[in-house]
């Protein structure tokens, strides 16, 4: 597998990830093209794989009945319906194609931020066009995610082949073309990209959430929702590395929030020191540095955005992140209001 | 400041408060203990490296033999029949509950273990596809689990105990922070005491992303897991998980969020034992990148 590390220059549209865009397969669309409540117009053929019919429409409701176990992730985000497609070819693998469409770019950039591997493609340039200036899609071993404003794709064939990566490929094109590019979500693009002299941002690390279950899949807190999280929040999870100076060759993990309003912010916040730092706070207060048994951690709320630091190394380092925290949630609330 | 809470928390985790398999799969710390406390479990693990073929086609023949040696490893007869004559009486009803949806048991082995029961001499009208049907259960008299070994976003590890969800009726009752009872549907009347033997299908798992397939993480282990406890078997799976997304990564990579379910299996449930101290692990077969 090839992984390439993203750097925050790629969430803020300033990047230089090398990709080469490889040879797509030609495509023929249907004859009657019609587009999906979604404007995405799938070809009928694409490099001999032939669209079998059409979309199941999957709505939230029912989410389980086609992937038991896994439904929680797209629930965790605010989904509102799943198109699934596939696509077939005498004597290879089948093409599925999952088209998720969600309330806002947001909440569809948050589901490719789960996972940052793989190798970035540029759907939207033509051929030979090479360098995306941001993440949007990502492809490996068959598999093609797909972040296109408020879509979420995937595109999976099991069984990969260069055919197979090239019909998936043109796929890709199809399901983006003519849609909006539009920014990360600005809570994401609030991250410091270093912190300090001694840490800097994993972007490849970076996840958009606003659920507790997609939160502990990213970083294990609580089996409590302790942060009070919903589909009304927002958080930015993110990680830094402490260079050889930092005093810990462990990570540094940082969450930024962003609550409803004040009220919902101060609560989740006594919600959190009372289950995850009891017997380690004498008062309750809007910040604070503690040592715990994995490090430093600490905890600052600014009006209804809240930032939390676990694993730091120690306490003067604790209060970096959480100025630069503050800081972040105090410019994402700036620009919204 | 303080507040009573059932939460489990990463602290939690950190301060040992939970077992070791379930704390070093978060944290990256090592399995092992200095102590070498009494087996009380078996797992048996059987690779072949010729089990599947680059196009991922399973090669019968091969996954028959490596089916012999599982049996073989789980109950001392060297032969298939006489082996599933000491896990099922030819008077049962066996219920066959494989992975049927989203990185499903691979049916070459399904219809294997069919195969070979009727050889054993279970008549065909009394085996049974069982799979999300808590009614047949109940007239089940053995069970034997054919689950597709794969990590799970929300649990972890969503292979053994994952397994027997829809025998509740009400699978959305263990969805969520709920995952972790899913020991309990072990213990329910219909259930209980019914599982012979538990087979895991691990020729191509899932170590990141489950259960939706990806094939960043499916890679060709062409191994079977096989034993009668099932906390024991989701035990040894958790560390084939657990080695190869540290293999992958070159780094440490924590499989979040931590397994409970096999925790609360062992501890809350006594289903078996989850610590690898106390598992003896009988490998058989292709060494390999055998990861545990």
């Amino acid at each position: 597998m090839v992984r390439q590390r993203l750097s925050l220059v790629v969430l803020l549209y300033v990047g230089s990830l090398a990709a080469t865009t490889p040879a797509i397969a030609p495509v023929t669309l249907a004859e009657n093209p019609k587009a999906s409540p979604m404007n995405v117009t799938l070809p009928q053929l694409v490099g001999g794989w032939t669209l079998s019919g059409p979309a199941k429409r999957v709505e939230p409701n029912a989410i389980f009945d086609y992937m038991d176990g896994a439904g929680e992730l797209y629930l965790g985000y605010r989904f509102k319906f799943l198109d699934v497609y596939e696509y077939t070819k005498p004597g290879e693998s089948d093409i599925l194609v999952e088209l998720y469409l969600m309330d806002s770019s947001g909440d569809a950039y948050g589901l490719l931020s789960g996972d940052w591997g793989g190798d970035a493609v540029d759907l939207a340039s033509d051929p030979g066009h090479a360098t995306p200036s941001v993440v949007r899609a990502l492809y490996g071993a068959g598999l093609l995610r797909i972040w296109s404003g408020d879509l979420y794709a995937r595109v999976l064939t099991y069984q990969e082949s260069d055919a197979s990566k090239q019909a998936v490929l043109a796929i890709g094109k199809a399901i983006v073309a003519g849609r909006p590019e539009l920014l990360a979500p600005r809570l994401i693009q609030s991250l410091p990209q270093a912190v300090g002299q001694q840490f800097a941002l994993r972007a490849d690390r970076a996840v958009y959430l606003r659920s507790h279950l997609v939160l502990n899949s990213a970083y294990f807190l609580s089996s409590e929702n302790l942060l009070d999280l919903g589909l009304d929040c927002e958080m930015a999870a993110a990680v830094y590395r402490g260079s050889a100076g930092a005093g810990s060759p462990k990570p540094v993990h940082v969450l930024l929030i962003r609550y409803p309003g004040e009220a919902e912010a101060r609560k989740a916040l006594a919600h959190f020191q009372k289950v995850y730092l009891s017997g380690k706070l004498s008062a309750a207060g809007d910040r604070g540095a503690v040592s715990i048994e994995d490090g430093w951690a600490g905890f600052i709320r600014s009006g209804r955005g809240i930032g939390l630091v676990f694993e730091a190394p120690d306490e003067s380092s604790t209060n970096l992140f959480l100025e630069s925290s503050k800081q972040a949630l105090d410019n994402v609330e700036a620009f919204h209001e | 400041m303080s507040e009573k809470s059932n939460a489990l928390t990463r602290r939690d985790f950190v301060r040992g408060t939970v077992g070791t398999a379930v704390a070093a799969s978060l944290l990256g710390t090592p399995l092992e203990t200095e102590a070498a406390p009494a087996i009380k479990s078996y797992v048996a693990v059987v690779r072949n490296q010729a089990a599947l073929d680059p196009g991922n086609q399973v090669n019968e023949p091969v996954l028959r033999e490596m089916l012999t040696q599982a049996l073989n490893a789980v109950t001392g007869k060297s032969d298939a029949a006489s082996a599933w004559r000491v896990l099922v009486r030819t008077s049962d009803i066996v219920g066959l509950v494989h992975t049927d949806h989203l990185n499903k048991t691979h049916p070459e082995l399904v219809e294997l273990v069919k195969t070979t029961l009727k050889e054993a001499g279970i008549p065909e009208k009394n085996i049974w596809m069982v799979q999300g049907s808590p009614d047949k259960v109940k007239q089940c008299n053995a069970l034997i689990s054919l689950p597709a070994l794969k990590a799970h976003w929300l649990t972890g590890i969503g292979t053994v105990f994952k397994n027997y969800i829809t025998f509740t009726g009400s699978p959305s009752s263990y969805h969520d922070a709920n995952n972790a009872k899913l020991g309990e549907i072990w213990n329910m009347p219909h259930v209980k005491g019914k599982t012979k033997l538990v087979l895991v299908d691990a020729l191509r798992p899932l170590c990141d992303k489950g259960p939706q397939p990806d094939p960043r993480y499916m890679w060709q282990y062409k191994g079977l897991i096989a034993g009668t406890d099932p906390v024991a078997v989701e035990a040894v799976c958790l560390k084939v998980i657990m080695q190869k997304r540290q293999a992958l990564r070159g780094e440490p990579w924590p499989l979040s969020p931590p397994p409970m379910v096999v925790e609360m299996a062992d501890k809350r449930y006594g289903l078996g034992t989850s610590n690898l101290e106390e598992i003896g692990i009988n490998r058989i077969g292709w060494m390999e990148d055998v990861l545990v």
